[in-house]
């Protein structure tokens, strides 16, 4: 390598940065240090101008070390890059200096700023002495997409990259797609029928020539990198073979065997060879296994004999199918918080306290009731009580905001007030009704006749405790020992903007409970190497700029999977990810990161220290050569192996121990 | 034609290298028909004089072992580099500091206190510590001056080859002398003689898996199993950050490496290594659960640094 | 016509005086909800917080002195506020001023004299011991030292309990002393009345007292003077291994070493005490206890465990009037008359003077009894 000839350009960032540091005084001093051929400074070196001016000096002064010293590496490092590049010089002979993140920003004395900003950009000088040009890589990509579960945002993100010509494999966990939506009545604020306006899109899924459809399965491993992921399916064993069902039907009527129908959140049966629901896609039967009496007792096949195309094979099995991708859409959305953990509500221990989901079945026509809005001995209700915040807004249990419930729960109310004659008090502690036509949607409730009661619900109780803890209450309230009044509810909670405190005798609570992450997240998290947020949720690279891109490049975020979130949000954000995902397998190249890590075989003894800690999954033990190997495209550079390695034969390119050094010793001015 | 002069010192060390040489057996007649002793202390008497009065470059070879811990120590390396050809620090303390290098620890003072006061072996009521100058009515009585801490032999003068180990393997010993016997090349400057390129790891014949450490535990309490790796196990071997070529005497033995080989090749640090290499194979999330696991390595300087505390980046403690 | 603006440095007064939390509150109203007060009369700590946030007037009226600590509001706020914390501090600089209620005033006037809250002399603590024949301690030959708690020194219905308790407990070899008049109250009601320097002497004086007589472990009788030891002495270098007396005494029956013998043929309910319950999380053992005595049917409540009702006797209320129709005691009784009990356990001696108190005001001594736990050990043993 040519002895360095190093060029300095400094970037005062409108007045972030040079309105604390010293410009002048830090352009000095860096064309004092070793090698430093050039320095200079500019208002926005990111500019257009800005970057002109860096190559400019690149081609002129003969540099072979560039550094900036502006803002942090995620923001410029790439256009930094591009510019060495297009001058020239190999882009891994660029450093950047960050003054502003970690100097100018965090700095309150102009003095210490100056003193901290000329450490900073010596210990990049230091460092850039030592860098090595590398060599630029890129992998081809495989135009298919794998997207992980079929609710909603599933749907909305395979449709979307199906009709943009890319193959797509969707892959649902349940025997049919649809996802929570499916299981909706009416949709908010514009109380769409939610069946009617998503089964078309289930419908198109189906029949659609791009997408493969896989429900009953799961997603067991991913391996591979951005643009080559090679994923193995668990196709769980049906006991039907769809390709020669006729989805007819028979067997689930002639079927003896019932167990809790999930759709139905229990409130109903299903047999043990069942579609989830009536529209289901696919709308052809698995075998419930842990049901089935005939894997029980080895008798019954009832269905077997009914069925004419003869569909019915008990002797299927799990099978392990890999699918190679280039794009992975993560939309596994999310469960609903188990109420029976805040005891003092009364779920499962009183009749007529209902989830939010559970309430949505009874309301639904195709639901246990047909539709009718009525109490477990079938009266109607005459009066309701919906909780707010139950789950949510908690540091018991979750801290944050569900998003959705404030309008599900006036969705509730108006279906109560349009199907019965009931009251309805709603308890929240704010109203959120943020989104479009939602504020309005709240005004029209308000105007429907619908209580508020600004406080949070505490307590339910039935008749007898309400009657042995209080008994003044129960009197007071006019509450008789009638046949009807003994089936009552008490509700009780402060109304916070009169100071009272105040029990709502009701006939049924409805409980609006939180969002929460699937219990599987950390799974799934594994299998893809992407993050969990402090809320269970899975994290996105960037809140603002990056919301549907992970860490794990190729890998996106659609729905309630990344955080609590109601349908036009998770179209919205499924359509996103969709986009993503096919601006990056439609590219068919893509250039991945040099600075990667390798091992020097030489020096490798083979002691395996470093096989297990690797958080991208790249490094592996070669038997034969008693070697580790590093595989670089899955690579990122990050370097714990290189640290680990207790006899350094394992060498991160880009942070090399002697750059490292280099860099300490600058920025202690050694 | 004289033969050509050999040289065997013994500086801050316990003795054993001298030993070490001793252990070629028979061969050390070789040696002798090879070479004319200039100095050995330990075998003949040879007075600093002698040397002194040497032609510079007059001896081939000195084999120098132990540490540089006071004055006279670091005027005998100076000398003896003058009159030699090659100068080779010869085990541990010579060429890492040692396991003496862990007074690095302590203040001189501190060491002077325990060694002529506090320790209970010591029967000194008037609390006499040796002095480098001391009048009696004969004259002066002079010491050599104890340094506030101890130094490998690089560290004060110029090394042509060092030769690891505490002691050495006499195996490693004997090939190293007959290849400079036979007269054939030198490796370069610098090269560490009589040991390999790569970990203790790559001879050692335990079965290796990935590793998962969740509780460290200590030879003397509990039991390895003989097949599998140490570190596994969770006994700290310092085998994965230790230079080959001692032939895994102690893990064969069962006993963890301690790591007296030195760094490999490329490590600057051999107990930040193996720190930093354990360090991310303890297998918990649980900050507690981590502080749990840590806090069952007994002394670990003593583990990581035991030979080279001195050349490594901490060298000491603050005097 | 009035104006209102808020004047945020009472608002940092009532922060810095340890009520950070209040920081915190969203006004949701679950700890008015919850409260205990809510079965019996208009009380909103929230409204309190409120005004404190604003530093308006009123947060300091009467109020203020309601709170009976006992923790079920703190278990259930959902924005996690330490709202005893707030409404000590908040006491605090009531007490400062010296506007304290006048009935707790001549209790820290008790305290500053004799070491007790009941104005009773310190040469007659531990009276109750005297015919029992128990051992001094003294760090070198005692294992425990047995803390009674200052109540059955000066109160006669305490008094049994602690008696009980010693008996059983030297029944079972367990080797524990007690101390004189040296001793102190361990000052957790005291420090709820927001008198922090009478609070801090009393904390000295007995941690310089058990320090220099090396007490190890300590085997406390109310679970006031456990939370006491366990949450407030170890920050003044008092540090104990700290035990509730039902916990040794479930540790020995569980061991064999302790067997109840006789009969007891009742239905007994079991009152968690706040302090011992949540505060302290102790449930099992005065259940395993009880359930371990033969002939005894047990009964619980409704109301029970972390959900458990206030006996009202917390956070200095002892030592506060409270109208008959508001008596918390009282409510409890009724409870545990619904579910047929005739017995109503507990195994705090607040609990058990309010319990008495209510099972007075009700008029039915002869339905129901209230009996500590070991009250109850003792009869089936002796």
């Amino acid at each position: 390598m040519d002895k360095p000839r190093i060029g300095v350009f400094i970037c005062h960032c409108g007045t972030n940065i040079a309105g604390k540091v010293n410009i002048e005084e830090v352009k000095k001093y860096a064309s004092t240090l070793g090698d430093v051929v050039f320095a200079t400074d500019y208002k926005f070196m990111c500019s257009d101008p800005g970057q002109e001016l860096v190559g400019k000096a690149i081609r002129e002064h003969k540099l072979n070390r560039v550094v900036v010293a502006a803002c942090s590496p995620l923001m410029h490092e790439s256009t930094f890059r591009k510019v060495c590049m297009l001058a020239g010089l190999n882009q891994y002979l660029f450093q950047m200096a960050n003054i502003r993140e970690q100097c100018s920003w965090v700095t309150e004395d102009p003095e210490l700023a100056t003193v901290k900003a000329k450490a900073i950009i010596s210990g990049a000088v230091a460092k850039s002495r030592y860098l090595e040009p590398l060599n630029i890589k890129e992998v081809t990509i495989n135009p298919s997409v794998l997207v992980i579960g079929g609710g909603i945002a599933g749907i909305q993100a395979a449709l979307e990259c199906a009709e943009a010509g890319n193959k797509v494999i969707l892959v649902e966990k349940t025997p049919s797609i649809g996802g929570h939506m499916a299981q909706f009545d009416k949709t908010f604020p514009t109380l769409d029928c939610s069946a009617c306006i998503l089964t078309p899109k289930m419908t198109s899924v189906g029949q659609h020539n791009n997408i493969e459809l896989m429900t009953y399965s799961e997603v067991k491993e991913v391996s591979g990198y951005v643009g080559n992921f090679k994923v193995k399916i668990l196709q769980k064993a049906k006991y039907v073979d769809h390709s020669k069902c006729t989805g007819c039907g028979i067997c689930m009527e002639k079927c003896p065997y019932k167990a809790p129908n999930e759709f139905e959140e229990g409130l109903a049966q299903r047999k043990a060879i069942y579609t989830p629901f009536p529209q289901a896609v696919p709308n052809k039967p698995v075998i419930d296994k842990e049901t089935c009496v005939y894997f029980k007792t080895g008798k019954c096949r009832a269905c077997e004999k009914f069925c004419e195309p003869k569909a019915v094979n008990f002797n299927d099995t799990d099978r392990e199918i890999e699918v190679n991708v280039g794009a992975i859409i993560v939309a596994t959305g999310y469960d609903l918080f188990d109420t029976r953990s805040v005891s003092q509500l009364g779920y499962k221990k009183y009749d007529n306290v209902y989830t939010g989901l559970e309430f949505e079945r009874i309301n639904n026509a195709a639901g246990p009731t047909a539709g009718k809005i009525q109490l477990k001995d079938g009266r109607t209700p005459k009066s309701i009580a919906i909780l707010h915040c139950i789950g949510s807004r908690d540091k018991n249990y979750h801290e944050y905001c569900s998003r959705v419930c404030c309008m599900y729960a006036l969705k509730y109310a108006h279906l109560i007030k349009e199907k019965t004659e009931s009251d309805v008090y709603n308890c929240y502690i704010d109203m959120r009704c943020f989104g479009k036509g939602y504020e309005e949607f709240y005004h029209r409730l308000t105007e429907e006749g619908v209580d508020f009661i600004r406080g949070k619900a505490v307590c339910v109780l039935d008749y007898n405790d309400a009657k042995t803890l209080y008994p003044d209450m129960v009197e007071a309230l006019g509450i008789t020992d009638s046949e009807e009044d003994r089936k009552k509810l008490f509700v009780r909670t402060e109304d916070t903007l009169l100071k009272k405190t105040m029990w709502l005798p009701v006939d049924m609570v409805i409980l609006c409970n939180a969002m929460k992450s699937r219990s599987d997240a950390k799974d799934i998290s594994r299998l893809l190497n992407i993050s969990i947020g402090k809320d269970g949720f899975f994290l996105e690279k960037h809140p603002k700029l990056a919301p549907v891109s992970t860490a794990t490049d190729g890998v996106f975020l659609a729905g309630a999977c990344q955080g609590p979130k109601d349908i036009p949000d998770t179209v919205a954000q499924a359509s996103a990810a969709a986009a993503a995902a096919i601006s990056l397998v439609q590219r068919n190249k893509v250039v991945i990161e040099s600075a990667t890590a390798y091992v020097n075989e030489e020096l490798c003894s083979g002691c395996k220290l470093c096989n297990d800690i690797c958080p991208f999954t790249a490094i592996s033990f070669d038997e034969s050569k008693n070697r580790s190997v590093v595989n670089d495209a899955l690579c990122k550079g990050c370097g714990t192996c290189a640290s680990t390695c207790p006899s350094s034969a394992i060498k991160a390119n880009h942070f090399t121990d002697r750059q490292i050094f280099a860099e300490i010793e600058g920025l202690l001015n050694l | 034609m004289s033969k050509p002069k050999l040289a065997i010192y013994w500086a801050a060390s316990c003795g054993g290298c001298d030993v070490s040489i001793l252990d070629i057996h028979e061969h050390i007649l070789d040696v002798d028909k090879a070479f004319d002793l200039a100095l050995w202390p330990v075998a003949a008497d040879f007075k600093y004089k002698d040397v002194e009065a040497m032609q510079d470059g007059e001896i081939l070879l000195t084999l120098f072992n132990g540490a540089i811990r006071n004055s006279e120590n670091e005027h005998i390396a100076k000398l003896l580099r003058k009159k030699s050809k090659v100068l080779v620090a010869f085990g541990s303390c010579a060429h890492l500091g040692g396991v003496i290098g862990m007074a690095n620890l302590s203040k001189r003072d501190e060491i002077l206190d325990t060694v002529y006061n506090k320790s209970v072996s010591t029967h000194n009521p008037e609390r006499i510590i040796p002095q480098t100058l001391s009048r009696v009515k004969e004259g002066e009585l002079t010491l050599p001056k104890f340094y506030n801490y101890l130094r490998s032999l690089d560290q004060v003068t110029d090394v042509d080859y060092y030769i690891p180990g505490c002691p050495p393997n006499p195996e490693q010993v004997l090939a190293v002398v007959q290849h400079i016997i036979a007269g054939k090349p030198l490796p370069p400057k610098g090269s560490v003689l009589g040991a390999g390129d790569k970990s203790q790891c790559d001879e050692c014949k335990r079965k290796k898996n990935v590793k998962k450490i969740r509780e460290f535990r200590r030879i003397a309490t509990a039991i390895p199993d003989p097949e599998i790796c140490l570190l596994e196990q969770g006994f700290i071997c310092m085998g994965p950050a230790t230079r080959s070529g001692c032939g895994v005497a102690c893990v064969n033995a069962g006993v963890p490496c301690r790591g007296c080989y030195g760094p490999p090749p490329n490590v600057l640090d051999q107990g930040a290594k193996m720190l930093s290499a354990i360090a991310s194979v303890i297998d918990s999330d649980n900050p507690d659960e981590i502080n749990q696991i840590i806090s069952q390595v007994e002394d670990p300087v003593g583990t990581f640094y035991r030979f080279s505390l001195p050349t490594s980046l901490l060298r000491r403690s603050n005097i | 016509m009035n104006y209102y603006t808020p004047f945020l440095e009472v608002t940092k007064t009532i922060l810095d005086a340890g009520g950070e939390d209040l920081k915190k509150c969203y006004q949701c109203g679950t700890c008015t909800a919850v409260c205990p007060w809510g079965s019996v009369r208009e009380f909103s700590p929230r409204y309190i917080f409120k005004l404190a946030q604003h530093g308006l007037e009123g947060y300091e009226g009467d109020e203020l002195w309601l709170c009976s600590t006992c923790k079920t509001c703190v278990d259930r706020c959902p924005r996690g506020v330490g709202i005893i914390d707030v409404f000590t501090s908040m006491r605090s600089i009531i007490a400062q001023t010296g506007l304290i209620p006048p009935t707790l005033r001549s209790v820290l006037g008790s305290i500053n004299s004799n070491g007790n809250p009941w104005a009773g002399k310190r040469e007659e603590r531990n009276i109750w011991a005297k015919e029992l024949g128990l051992k001094n301690f003294s760090g070198e030959t005692t294992e425990y030292l047995y803390f009674s708690c200052c109540a059955p020194s000066y109160d006669p219905r305490t008094k049994k309990i602690a008696v009980a308790t010693a008996r059983v407990l030297k029944e079972a070899g367990v080797d524990f002393g007690i101390f004189g008049k040296e001793e102190s109250c361990c000052g957790e009601s005291i420090k709820k009345t927001g008198d922090n320097t009478t609070y801090e002497k009393l904390l000295n004086s007995n941690i310089s007292l058990f320090n220099s007589k090396g007490v190890k472990k300590i085997i406390a009788q109310s679970p006031h003077c456990l939370y006491t030891f366990r949450n407030e002495y170890p920050a003044h270098s008092g540090n104990y291994e700290q035990v509730h007396y039902t916990q040794v005494l479930a540790e020995l029956i569980k061991g064999g070493k302790l067997k109840p013998k006789k009969e007891f043929r009742k239905k007994v309910t079991y009152h968690d005490p706040c302090y011992l319950g949540r505060h302290s999380g102790i449930y099992e053992e005065p259940r395993d206890i009880l359930k371990s005595v033969p002939g005894l049917e047990f009964a619980e409540m409704i109301r029970i465990k972390e959900q458990s009702f206030c006996c009202g006797g917390g956070g200095a209320r002892m030592w506060m009037e409270t109208p008959k129709e508001e008596r918390f005691g009282v409510m409890r009784i009724k409870e545990a008359l619904s579910v047929g009990a005739n017995v109503i356990a507990t195994a705090c001696p607040y609990c058990i003077q309010m319990l008495e108190d209510g099972r007075t005001a009700l008029g039915v001594e002869d339905r129901i009894e209230v009996m500590d736990i070991s009250e109850i050990l003792s009869a089936t043993m002796f």
